[in-house]
């Protein structure tokens, strides 16, 4: 059952995507195992929405490929690495019409989850909103929709969880509670890839560390190499760099 | 750990039917909407027609068909904007779900919301134009309904799902839609107008023939070219 | 997307020649209209119309099927050469469809005593109109030009499966209800002389239609480069055009 430790579960191959002229993504490559948290910061329009979108299957890449457990992805024939993916977004992909319940009933539906009474119920209790399970997402405040948007990216229990920007909108005690929620996925199960503009988050969760600028990882560093301390400068200057350089 | 088989397609189908006639059978915005508009076109039509110059009966299979058509693109718009709200769509693109299952999910659940509004139309028109369908040309009658429903929703949803992702948005679908749909209007006018006025049921069968082909071709196309929509 | 651009020299080049033949043709037919063709017995002098009316017709519809072909070939290969070209034919096909519901009625006025007449084939090409105008509507509404090309397509392809249902279904409309006596031209007897003149003018349209098709083709793939251009060159300007690029 337990695959290696060292055969990597998500790789992306010279990753590269282009909007007509321009590139959002070029030439991204890394391999990750097992158990591994990736955090991916950038500033805005550096590509990283496009990067996790083409590593969960929203985007096709434009050369390049994404591999799950061994796997390309882009065109194969059997979707079933879908179901080994969860990505998580600022947008909470829910209905606001639809209950909590309903919501992720829809869901487990959708990934043809046996047992689906049980498995919502757990997962709502895992996000403590099991007491709001009736009432309509739309009366949910923001933190609250988060955690159900967190319930349902887990809900099939990914091997791999994606997360775009999932602080976004989040006051400091909802992000506390995400921070926690995410810290408890580093169970050395799941393989983890968060992108971020902000720098006062993530960067303690990750075993490993990029900077993606102009579409380019400048940076591709183990955690323990970065020193938190020097890494805002450290950023800065990279940043600064890779878009000097872009525009001479 | 991971021992579940996924969903079949139909299961994927009526999984994405369910979602929509739920949330419609929450809000019910769509078929009130819809269903007011239809009948206010019957009143609107009514005051607009001449009774000494034109019998509403001789045209009646007329203003019903324009009507459902009017009518039932005034909802489709709304059929992708609950997807879009909290961008639910990238969620359904990242779910092990076939596009073709989600195409047919959403049109199943409009061919239910728009047969209820069907469902007002024909009596409303019954009771403001003094109609009445002889008993024997009901099944007929809804075998043409059901079919030109079919037909008109594929490339309904079809293309309310291309004008969702439109600066004019809902403007766009009835510009795209109803030039498309002239073999619906042609062919579903012309048998409900026959069955109204006593016509033997089988001198409609090369309409409702005309009607199921268009229906199954449109729908076997649309459920084909509905990856292009959504794929980015 | 390669920085490395085929050249259009060959376009251009051809676009010259079969422009070049196009006029020629044209003008020998306009000769053939104006002095050669004897005048058509039943229908008279106004028949001459039908020298520009036929031939845009059937442009007109070769136009569709290119439109259709280029489209269902995008949507598989993305080759945006393919979008070019239909993009490049569906405006001819405007273009033509505009000239045929416009010589179509001047004729029908004469001929059927009024400006409109629910003929099956020019309310075909009006239907065909309709779609090409929504072609356009829909490329320009789209949230990002790759997404109206791609939209563009869905189109062109649901519009070619459906034409042939509107031709039939109209046909069927047609023949249930009566029809105002009306002197078909096909009715008429065609004198060698009238179907020659109408052979030069439709292959005059013809390369014509080509010519313009490589032109414009041209012209889009070098409106492509230009705004390629301008979205890496001015990375210190903004550029006011950057929709689709979502990151």
């Amino acid at each position: 059952m337990s695959a290696p430790a060292a055969a990597p579960v998500l790789e992306a191959r010279a990753l590269e995507r282009w909007y007509g002229p321009l590139p959002a993504v070029r030439g991204v490559d890394f391999a990750l195992s097992r158990g591994e948290f990736l955090t991916v910061f950038g500033p805005n329009g550096a590509g990283k929405t496009t990067l996790l979108r083409m590593l969960c299957g929203a985007v096709r890449p434009t050369r390049g490929e994404v591999r799950v457990g061994g796997e390309p992805t882009h065109g194969a024939e059997d979707e079933g690495w879908r179901r080994r993916i969860g990505l998580l977004s600022h947008q909470t992909f829910l209905y606001p019409g639809l209950t909590a319940a309903e919501n992720l009933d829809f869901y487990a539906r959708l990934y043809g989850l046996r047992d689906r009474g049980t498995k919502v119920a757990r997962s709502l209790e895992s996000v403590g909103l099991l007491d709001r399970r009736d009432d309509r997402v739309r009366t949910f405040s923001r933190g609250m929709q988060q955690r159900l948007a967190l319930a349902r990216t887990l809900l099939h229990e990914p091997e791999v969880v994606l997360l775009d920007e999932p602080y976004t909108g989040l006051d400091p005690h909802a992000a506390a509670l995400l921070n926690g929620v995410l810290e408890a996925l580093r169970d050395g199960r799941r393989t983890v890839v968060l992108v971020t503009h902000n720098l006062s988050q993530g960067l303690e969760l990750a075993d490993r560390v990029a900077v993606q600028v102009g579409g380019r990882w400048v940076s591709d560093e183990p955690r323990g190499a970065v020193d938190a301390a020097g890494f805002e400068r450290l950023y800065t200057e990279r940043v600064a760099a890779a878009v000097g350089g872009r525009a001479a | 750990m991971r021992g579940e088989p996924g969903a079949s397609y139909l299961a994927q189908v009526w999984a994405v039917a369910r979602k929509d006639l739920l949330l419609e059978a929450r809000s019910r915005e769509r078929l009130v909407a819809m269903a007011t508009f239809a009948v206010l076109v019957a009143v609107v039509f009514s005051f607009s027609i001449d009774p000494t110059a034109v019998r509403a009966r001789s045209i009646a299979g007329a203003m019903i068909w324009v009507t459902v058509l009017f009518a039932g693109t005034l909802g489709l718009g709304r059929s992708f904007a609950l997807e879009r709200e909290a961008d639910a769509l990238t969620g359904l693109m990242v779910a092990p779900v076939e596009r073709g299952a989600l195409f047919l999910g959403k049109w199943l659940a409009n061919v239910v919301i728009v047969g209820a509004v069907e469902a007002v139309i024909f009596p409303a028109y019954a009771l403001f134009f003094g109609l009445a369908w002889p008993a024997g040309s009901l099944p007929a009658l809804l075998a043409v309904v059901f079919c030109a429903t079919a037909g008109f929703l594929a490339l309904g949803t079809l293309f309310a799902g291309v004008a969702a992702h439109t600066r004019m948005g809902e403007t766009l679908l009835p510009i795209l839609l109803l030039p498309l749909l002239i073999p619906v209007v042609i062919f579903a006018s012309s048998a409900t107008q026959r069955l109204l006025v006593g016509r033997p049921v089988a001198e409609v069968a090369s309409q409702l023939r005309m009607l199921a082909a268009f229906g199954l071709i449109f729908l076997f196309t649309c459920t084909a070219l509905f990856g292009s929509v959504l794929e980015e | 997307m390669d920085t490395t651009w085929d050249s259009l020299a060959g376009v251009r080049r051809w676009s010259a020649v079969l422009g070049a033949a196009a006029t020629a043709t044209i003008l020998y037919g306009l000769w053939m209209v104006f002095f050669w063709v004897p005048t058509e017995r039943t229908m008279g002098i106004v028949q001459r119309i039908f020298y520009l009316h036929v031939p845009s017709a059937w442009v007109a519809f070769l136009a569709f099927g290119i439109v259709a072909l280029c489209s269902l070939g995008y949507l598989w290969l993305k080759d945006p050469r393919l979008d070019a070209i239909a993009v490049s034919a569906a405006e001819q096909g405007l273009v033509f469809t505009t000239i045929v519901l416009i010589t179509g009625p001047l004729w029908g006025k004469l001929a059927w005593g009024a400006w409109w007449v629910w003929e099956p084939r020019l309310t075909l090409t009006l239907l065909l109109w309709f779609i090409y105008a929504g072609y356009f509507m829909l490329r320009g509404a789209a949230e990002s030009p790759e997404r109206g090309k791609r939209f563009a397509a869905i189109l062109g392809v649901v519009g070619a499966v459906d034409i042939p249902l509107i031709h039939v279904s109209v046909n069927w409309w047609r023949s249930q209800h009566p029809q105002p006596v009306i002197l078909r031209p096909e009715g008429a007897t065609a004198d060698p002389e009238i179907v020659r003149t109408l052979m030069v003018w439709l292959l005059g349209l013809t390369l014509l239609f080509f010519a313009l098709l490589l032109a414009r083709y041209g012209a889009e793939r070098l409106g492509e480069r230009v705004e390629t251009l301008r979205l890496r060159g001015g990375s210190r300007r903004p550029a006011p055009h950057s929709q689709g690029v979502s990151v």
